[in-house]
């Protein structure tokens, strides 16, 4: 047990889960600071949106005040723009499809927020993500969250044990309802509050227009072609297209035509049947494990390849200085490169990757 | 116990004002502007406050027109000025408050000719360009009379030597009144200023305007403050700045002495034990304000864990909370790039303590050592 009074910054959005984080820390005892972050960009899309705004600000000064803590806002927007915007941009204009939640995560929320946390004296940094942290004889393992609807484990999937060792999830053994119902019995006048969105600096949803304003030169217009190469149309730009994708294509077809591949140095984006879209499994760079060592050869796993997909049962085939083959049991689809895979073990995580290409 | 060092935000309350405040509330004076006892009582209230004002400004008290703090009275003395007067060219610094030089920059929108200056390692403008600016034409110069990031102060006499015959003279001595003398020299046209920064009431101000420099109103509705800002007058307020004016001028010289002595203490023990830290503050500036800057160490940081020691400083520039470039301001008074988020003001007044000095010191050396351990 940490002893009462242990200092803790806690991650407070204004939203209903890091309030009720919050509470829950000052209940047990903790010394608990609540820091939100300014992150969105001058002019960006935020300010309206679920996140960041001046009145999720407020909520969350609001609460803390409720909470008896003290509670500061923070500028982290060069940190957030250089690497975590930077990289999406990036990452489209590659033909990639990003995954800005686990940067921020980790360059963000226990990057440069822990950092500070640390300057105030801080040992702790607690969010009100839906996953678990558990201690055993010293070894911290990560969980997911008891709420499978809100389950954010595959955000977190880069914490190793350091990073473990000095984190706090409070509401990760929560569903959302008890969340919700919590937080309307503390009063915290934020339990009604929407779910913020997936990508909280886009607040339209329209990825393409926010990488072309920032873009400049490089976006990538070019062909789309069929597999045998063969010219279906023309398309403005890689980044406006995720494998998996059938809408938005700008061909017609007999049948529907899916995204198969994107090269972005050609910039041709190959589209076919669903029938291609198949993938007996992935390769994938980056890999991290939480344990700090890799899961053998021959390990089996549930794959987990994005956000909102339902982890299934595959085989490691190789893992080493950071890359890894995944072989799926069933050939998956929609196996997009610049996605994370997160590798599961029940409900524990084991750790994962970055997608770099799907095997055929 | 807390050291409160954010006498530039606002300085509390004096006790004595706090307790004349209630008195009126509570008591039976009525509107100024009513015929009867109630009125006439009221009436009797604002003329001594005004009196009491105006001693302060050494101007009569008929230039004393009570505002709701410093920003109103900014706005009204530039926008008012430039309705007045619609062939006047408006200038300012850059390194304005924001009353001044948001008010200045709106009316450039408008239509307004407008000139923002820069300024130099002492947030002073060119004095000689200015001559030459307002020798071109009729200006209307609008500037602080003390920095509120830096404490530096203006050269009054170089600005009143600057004006050009038809130019007007503005000055914002929000920080400067009732902390160091503020008086109505010759050749100023017009000074704003707010109760709250020498331990008057929150929500009261002034400005000074001389007979012949009165800015046209903004608002209608009345013949309250000479017609230059109508609505019945806010009394306890009015009669809460009127004794904060009285307590401050009394003791000007010698708080201006002890606070000087005290910031030179503080700037001593922050030299010694952090090292790298620059002062930005000027020896003849306010004397109650020290401004630092800190080497790689962001200025939130230090703000957020002084206050959870029990000490309110603040960040230096408050261009820097709108926008993570830190204030061009601060470039021009010197503040090097390596030390430009990391800049602190520390501004004292009528109750601040040498042992709160002490205490801010200690914890300020420990606070910075461990972020920069953590960094």
């Amino acid at each position: 047990m940490r002893p009462a009074g242990t200092r803790v910054v806690v991650a407070m959005s204004g939203g209903v889960d890091s309030s009720v984080a919050a509470a829950m820390l000052v209940h047990e005892g903790y010394d608990a600071i609540g820091v939100s972050m300014r992150l969105a960009p001058e002019g960006a899309a935020a300010g309206s949106s679920g996140c960041c705004s001046l009145a999720d600000f407020e909520d969350a000064r609001r609460v803390a005040d409720r909470l008896g803590i003290p509670h500061y806002v923070f500028d982290l927007r060069e940190p957030f723009k250089e690497r975590v915007i930077d990289s999406f941009v990036g990452e489209y204009l590659a033909g990639r499809t990003p995954s800005p939640c686990i940067l921020c995560n980790r360059e963000i929320k226990f990057g440069a927020l822990r950092q500070r946390a640390r300057q105030l004296g801080a040992s702790l940094v607690a969010t009100g993500h839906y996953a678990r942290v558990e201690e055993n004889g010293g070894r911290f393992q990560l969980r997911r969250g008891r709420d499978p609807a809100k389950d954010q484990s595959y955000f977190l999937f880069e914490m190793g044990q350091r990073e473990l060792a000095s984190t706090l999830f409070p509401v990760g053994h929560l569903n959302k309802a008890e969340v919700r119902r919590r937080a309307e019995d503390l009063g915290l006048g934020v339990s009604q509050k929407a779910e913020s969105q997936e990508i909280c600096f886009v607040a339209d949803g329209n990825y393409a227009d926010f990488v072309e304003s920032r873009a400049g030169t490089k976006l990538r217009p070019g062909a789309v072609i069929d597999r045998s190469g063969q010219q279906l149309g023309r398309h403005g730009g890689v980044h406006r297209f995720t494998v998996g994708q059938r809408k938005g294509l700008g061909v017609t077809a007999a049948g529907a035509l899916y995204v198969n591949s994107i090269d972005a140095r050609s910039g041709s984006v190959t589209v076919g049947p669903r029938s291609e879209l198949a993938a007996s499994g992935l390769e994938a760079e980056g890999a991290s494990w939480v344990s700090g060592e890799p899961e053998a050869p021959g390990s089996r796993v549930e794959a987990k390849i994005r956000y909102r997909h339902q982890a299934v049962a595959a085989t490691i085939a190789r893992a080493s200085s950071g890359r890894m083959t995944l072989l799926f049991d069933k050939a998956e689809e929609a196996v997009s490169p610049g996605q994370a895979v997160a590798l599961y073990r029940g409900d524990h995580v084991l750790g994962g990757g970055w997608i770099k290409s799907a095997c055929a | 116990m807390r050291g409160y060092f954010d006498h530039n935000a606002t300085s509390p309350l004096r006790p004595e004002v706090a307790a004349v405040m209630g008195e009126v509330m509570a008591g039976e004076a009525g509107n100024p502007s009513s015929m009867h006892a109630e009125g006439r009582l009221a009436r009797r209230l604002l003329d001594e406050a005004r009196a009491r004002v105006a001693a302060l400004l050494t101007c009569p008290p008929e230039a004393v027109h009570f505002t709701s703090g410093a920003t109103e009275s900014n706005n009204l003395a530039i926008r008012g000025a430039a309705m007045a007067r619609p062939g006047s060219k408006l200038v300012c610094s850059a390194a304005e408050h924001a009353s001044v030089l948001d008010t200045v920059v709106r009316l450039g929108t408008e239509g307004r000719e407008t000139l923002i200056m820069d300024v130099d390692r002492a947030a002073r403008p060119d004095h000689t360009e200015l001559a030459r600016l307002t020798a071109a034409g009729p200006c209307l110069m609008a500037f602080g009379w003390a920095n509120s990031e830096s404490g530096h102060m203006a050269d009054i006499d170089a600005l009143v030597v600057a004006k050009s015959a038809g130019s007007l003279l503005h000055l914002d001595a929000a920080q400067a009144a009732g902390r160091v003398p503020v008086g109505a020299l010759a050749g100023i046209d017009t000074i704003a200023l707010s109760a709250h920064k020498f331990g008057g009431p929150r929500g009261v101000g002034a400005l000074m305007a001389g007979q012949g420099s009165e800015p046209a109103p903004l608002m209608s509705g009345g013949p309250q403050e000479a017609g230059l800002r109508p609505g019945t007058e806010n009394l306890a307020g009015i009669v809460g700045m009127g004794l904060a004016a009285e307590l401050a001028g009394r003791e000007l010289d010698a708080e201006a002495g002890r606070l000087g002595r005290l910031r030179k203490l503080l700037w001593r023990r922050l030299e010694r034990e952090i090292p790298g830290t620059m002062k930005i503050s000027a020896e003849d500036g306010l004397p109650g304000t020290l401004t630092v800057a800190l080497a790689g160490t962001r200025a939130e940081i230090i703000v957020a864990a002084l206050d959870i020691e029990g000490f309110a400083v603040s960040t230096g520039s408050a261009c820097a909370a709108a926008s993570p470039e830190p204030s061009h301001v601060m470039a021009a008074l010197g503040v090097p790039a390596t030390h430009r988020h990391g800049v602190l003001r520390m501004s004292m007044g009528w109750n601040t303590t040498e042992d709160e000095v002490e205490g801010l010191a200690r914890a300020f050396a420990a606070v910075a050592e461990r972020a920069r351990m953590a960094a």
